[in-house]
């Protein structure tokens, strides 16, 4: 039937130029398909998200040269933002769980910390009096609260029964990024 | 070639008539006029040949016009070619051999099949592409993410040098609860059981603490303690640790 119906149309005069044009057309094809199986094969936003790993790859390695003693001052030595009322509470129940009768506990804001870098310095000052042991486990709730307390002057006094403890500190935090 | 059929042969002139076929598609119309034709054959006998071919383009809805050319003694096995005129338009026949149509049956065959190579080629190609594309796609996702993470820590790390850094700037190294819980350590450790310790006192690395008497509180002569020169209280004196590593400032 559809060689019926070809034939019903006016067929085109064989050449000697059929092949080749054929040829070249298959080769075109496929140099078209190639080109185009290239192109298909990467995605299209590959291209900027290569150039953005890229930068990100620098940045890290920027990172990794910098300088500064996290042996000494670990990670988390300082807070970010500001000591608030969260911060406040935290450890003040640690203290009050460590059994020591805490007399006085106050977090000041002592302004900016030096000139070069944007630190922001919270004095600290505590007052308590209980057993010995139980001012040794308040002075290990300071040690692990973060952020970490520097220290300027700390007493221990002896009483009949009991020792007094004073503590006074610095807390630091990073006010901006 | 037949004899009869011999395309230069003077005289050649099949007997030809002209079939009207109705409005159909065009391979209905052409087994329609072919059925005319042999039904209206003017020849009879088993030795004639019908050849039918199209005199004008087919279109919709209108009948097709056809000539039937009529051939008595032919042998198409062996292959015909000659010109005819019907209705003022000379007509090519060409009736290959038998040998002719299978080459080119095998012709077509070898097209088909090399197009069919091509086709499947092309096919996979594109479904390479497409599966590396996936793959590529995925893997920068893989890439992104642990990049991400890496960032992450890389500005942790980088906030924790600065702080590092600007702490050290501020002078506390060495100011820590664990660097006063370490030297009431190293105190009661050489402490003398004897001794009577009032009070101790840590101020910027140095530690100090108030004893009852004059005596040393510690056994160990090597732990540098110094006495103040005078009592804090009536009986009470000041022994201040000597060392000169633990201060911070």
């Amino acid at each position: 039937m559809i060689d019926d119906f070809l034939s019903s149309r006016k067929r085109p005069q064989k050449t000697s130029m059929e092949v080749p044009l054929l040829a070249w057309g298959v080769a075109a094809l496929l140099a078209l398909v190639g080109l185009g199986g290239l192109f298909l094969s990467r995605p299209t936003d590959a291209r900027a998200r290569l150039a953005a790993l890229e930068t990100q790859s620098k940045s890290i390695r920027s990172a990794t040269d910098a300088r500064g003693d996290l042996n000494a001052y670990p990670a988390g030595s300082v807070c970010a933002g500001q000591i608030d009322e969260a911060l406040r509470n935290q450890l003040t129940n640690a203290l009050m769980n460590s059994g020591l009768k805490v007399e006085a506990l106050d977090i000041a804001d002592a302004g900016q910390a030096g000139d070069r870098f944007p630190l922001r310095a919270y004095k600290l000052s505590l007052k308590g009096s209980g057993s010995y042991e139980e001012a040794m486990r308040s002075l290990q709730v300071l040690r692990r609260y973060q952020p970490r307390l520097f220290l300027d002057t700390l007493s221990l006094r002896n009483q009949t029964s009991s020792v007094d403890l004073d503590v006074e500190g610095r807390l630091f935090c990073r006010w901006k990024s | 070639m037949n004899d009869l059929n011999i395309p230069q042969r003077a005289g050649f002139k099949p007997f030809t008539r002209v079939v009207t076929a109705p409005p159909a598609w065009p391979w209905d119309q052409t087994r329609a006029a072919r059925l005319e034709a042999q039904h209206t054959s003017p020849l009879s006998g088993d030795d004639v040949t019908v050849i039918v071919r199209r005199l004008s383009g087919w279109a919709w809805n209108e009948p097709g016009k056809f000539v039937a050319i009529y051939l008595r003694c032919v042998d198409l096995r062996e292959g015909l070619k000659f010109q005819v005129e019907a209705q003022g338009q000379t007509l090519n026949i060409d009736m290959p051999s038998r040998a002719s149509k299978i080459a080119q049956s095998r012709d077509r065959a070898m097209i088909l099949a090399f197009g069919g190579v091509i086709l499947v080629g092309l096919i996979a190609m594109a479904s390479l592409a497409l599966h590396r594309r996936a793959a590529e796609a995925d893997q920068l996702t893989r890439q992104e993410a642990r990049m991400e993470r890496q960032t992450h820590q890389a500005e942790r790390s980088r906030r924790a040098h600065a702080d590092a850094l600007a702490l050290e700037d501020l002078g506390v190294r060495n100011r820590t609860i664990d660097q006063a819980i370490s030297d009431l350590k190293t105190l009661s450790l050489q402490r003398d059981p004897n001794a009577r310790i009032d009070a101790f006192y840590w101020n910027h690395g140095y530690w100090a603490v108030e004893v009852r008497g004059a005596t040393p509180p510690v056994t160990d002569a090597t732990l540098p303690l110094r006495k103040a020169t005078k009592p804090v209280r009536r009986g009470v004196w000041l022994w201040v640790s000597a060392k000169e590593d633990g201060a911070g400032s």
